[in-house]
């Protein structure tokens, strides 16, 4: 009997594991299978994991059904100024906050984190008048253009960046600053050569989710784009004509993106959360 | 958290903190806290489509558009309640689904078995993936006709007769539910595992000396001690699901069924669509309002000793 339920108890526990991995992984593996199979195969009521003939019509397709080049194009350039702006000005200033005590510190600090509770429609209707009034006051276009987006981006990001970084670097021993700056170094060359190198996974970490908030955003991208600054998001919505959603190219322009992503992960996930700190001082 | 390495973690005093900080706060002044004063003061004028250019001379209402909200026999009004409802009932769901799929994945992955690693990674992926792309596909599979999700329901297992309709009408909010608890269950159980993993061992073999079962070793060590965790988890998903935009946005379109349009589309809809802008920023502040009222009830729990 005992030897009955520990048997049951184990084929019970790898159902668990089974089903939590099929809920996890089924809608990908939907995508690229549908991104394979023939217009005629798509929209079968019955249909199967396994494309029943493969096809790349799909993936040739998705180009032409949309400005597909434009808007990777665009969502690159935006997530990547987006990282390189919210990863400088972010680190600078969790620097500032792990490293000095200043009055308001706790005050900044605590600002920082509280614009994470507040919703994102609060801000999105008076940056769209202030937006517009810029434009027609004092001439510089902001609607519609990459500078418009990358602002807006960044400083979104900044908050998660700040606080992301300020713990990376809390693990990073004073002791190695203090000595490079006994050997001469000013404090921000201490920071640039101790300091970033030592918290780098943390560096990358942050990266990666500040370009991942950046590629994914929706709400401001809606408002603030337009034809000349589609991103990838906003391409994905217009996989339509006249009758309906062409979801053949859709899922394929889907794959494109899904797969680079999810493969950095798994090349990077052991170097992300591995320590390089581990080692690297003897306290 | 910040002396992690056993020495001081300050090196520097006085003013020159503030230099390091500033450029943050230059743009996040720019960004978030002027548009956010912005926003209560636009939504005390009457701002339409015409001041749009110049809306600092749109005409001074006062509380106008706060009353038209609150005024229960409004059409506004009434639409504007049963969005704060559905809103309501999607993140309490969302987050009951998020954390308790997060704690049971946790609770497996906790164990030893062959392959755990794989497994961890794997149930990763919804998280991982770029969120529009797997939107996408969910709309594709929750697709009442030729839609995998009613497949599996009607033809393989049987337990619906008729295809459920998901992405209008009633069953949207179940849409966009099972997708956001689809989507952050990997992040509570990650944060759940790694708190479970630094529970100490001794308490479990003090509790085995006293003979507990289990369950009670679960409920009455390890349950109290996932709780400052459960507690920080618990506020970010709520806050998430309660201004979440993209999930309803890219599931059921810009202006879906009315069931499943929660405050931020609602909203959205109302500024963007109906150019109604000061009636739009009165609703923001109420959401922003309630936001910042649940996230000091968590913070109560948050500093109260376990």
């Amino acid at each position: 009997m005992r030897a009955f339920t520990r048997v049951m108890s184990s084929v019970g526990f790898w159902l668990v594991v089974i089903v939590m991995v099929g809920v996890a992984v089924f809608p990908l593996l939907w995508m690229v299978s549908v991104s394979l199979k023939p217009p005629a195969e798509l929209l079968s009521s019955t249909p199967t994991l396994l494309p029943k003939a493969v096809t790349f019509h799909n993936y040739r397709q998705a180009w032409q059904a949309v400005p597909l080049a434009r808007a990777l194009a665009n969502s690159t350039v935006i997530g990547l100024c987006t990282t390189v702006i919210a990863l400088g000005v972010g680190s600078i200033a969790a620097y500032g906050f792990s490293r000095f005590r200043f009055r308001g510190r706790d005050l900044f600090s605590t600002a920082v984190l509280a614009t994470q509770m507040l919703p994102g429609i609060l801000f999105l209707l008076p940056l769209f008048l202030i937006y517009v009034t810029v434009e027609s006051r004092l001439n510089i276009p902001m609607q519609n253009t990459y500078h418009g987006l990358v602002f807006t981006y960044s400083t979104f990001a900044l908050p998660v960046a700040i606080w992301m970084l300020m713990s990376h670097f809390a693990m990073v021993p004073v002791s190695l600053e203090e000595a490079a700056m006994v050997d001469g170094c000013t404090r921000l060359m201490a920071l640039r050569k101790i300091v970033l190198p030592l918290a780098a996974p943390g560096m990358a970490a942050t990266g990666m989710f500040v370009f991942l908030l950046a590629w994914n955003e929706v709400l401001f991208a809606s408002v603030l784009t337009g034809d000349q600054t589609l991103t990838y998001p906003m391409a994905l919505v217009r996989f339509r004509d006249a009758f309906q959603v062409q979801w053949g190219p859709l899922m394929a322009a889907a794959t494109m993106v899904m797969v680079p992503v999810v493969a950095v992960f798994l090349l990077a996930q052991r170097y992300i959360t591995g320590g390089l700190m581990l080692g690297a001082v003897k306290q | 958290m910040v002396s992690l390495v056993g020495s001081r973690p300050w090196s520097g005093q006085g003013t020159a903190g503030y230099w390091y900080i500033l450029p943050a706060i230059a743009m996040m002044t720019m960004v978030h806290f002027i548009p956010a004063a912005c926003s209560v003061l636009v939504s005390l004028l009457s701002l339409d489509v015409w001041y749009i250019a110049r809306w600092w001379e749109a005409p001074f209402v006062g509380l106008k558009n706060y009353a038209t909200v609150f005024a229960p026999g409004s059409l506004i009004g009434a639409e504007f309640w049963f969005a704060f409802r559905q809103t309501l009932r999607f993140a309490a769901l969302g987050v009951a689904g998020t954390y308790l799929a997060g704690l049971a994945t946790a609770l497996v992955l906790n164990r030893r078995f062959p392959g755990r690693g794989l497994v961890r990674t794997i149930v990763l992926l919804p998280w991982i993936a770029p969120v529009t792309t797997v939107l996408m596909t969910w709309r594709l599979m929750l697709l009442s006709d030729v839609g995998v999700v009613n497949h599996f329901l009607v033809d393989v297992l049987g337990v619906v007769r008729e295809r459920p309709i998901w992405l209008i009408g009633d069953n949207s909010l179940w849409a966009i539910t099972a997708f956001y608890v689809w989507r952050s269950w990997p992040f509570a159980a990650v944060m759940l595992l790694s708190a479970m993993q630094g529970i100490p061992q001794e308490l479990y073999e003090a509790a085995d000396i006293d003979g507990a079962r289990p369950f009670h070793k679960f409920w009455y060590v390890t349950m109290p001690l996932l709780r400052p965790v459960t507690v920080i988890l618990l506020l970010l998903v709520t806050l998430w699901s309660l201004a979440n935009f993209n999930v309803p946005y890219m599931l059921l379109g810009s202006a879906p069924s009315p069931p499943g349009r929660v405050l931020m589309l609602f909203i959205y809809n109302y500024a963007f669509a109906n150019w109604d802008f000061s009636l739009g920023a009165a609703m923001s502040a109420v959401l922003m309002v309630f936001m910042l009222a649940v996230s000091l009830i968590y913070r109560r729990y948050l500093t109260q000793e376990v």
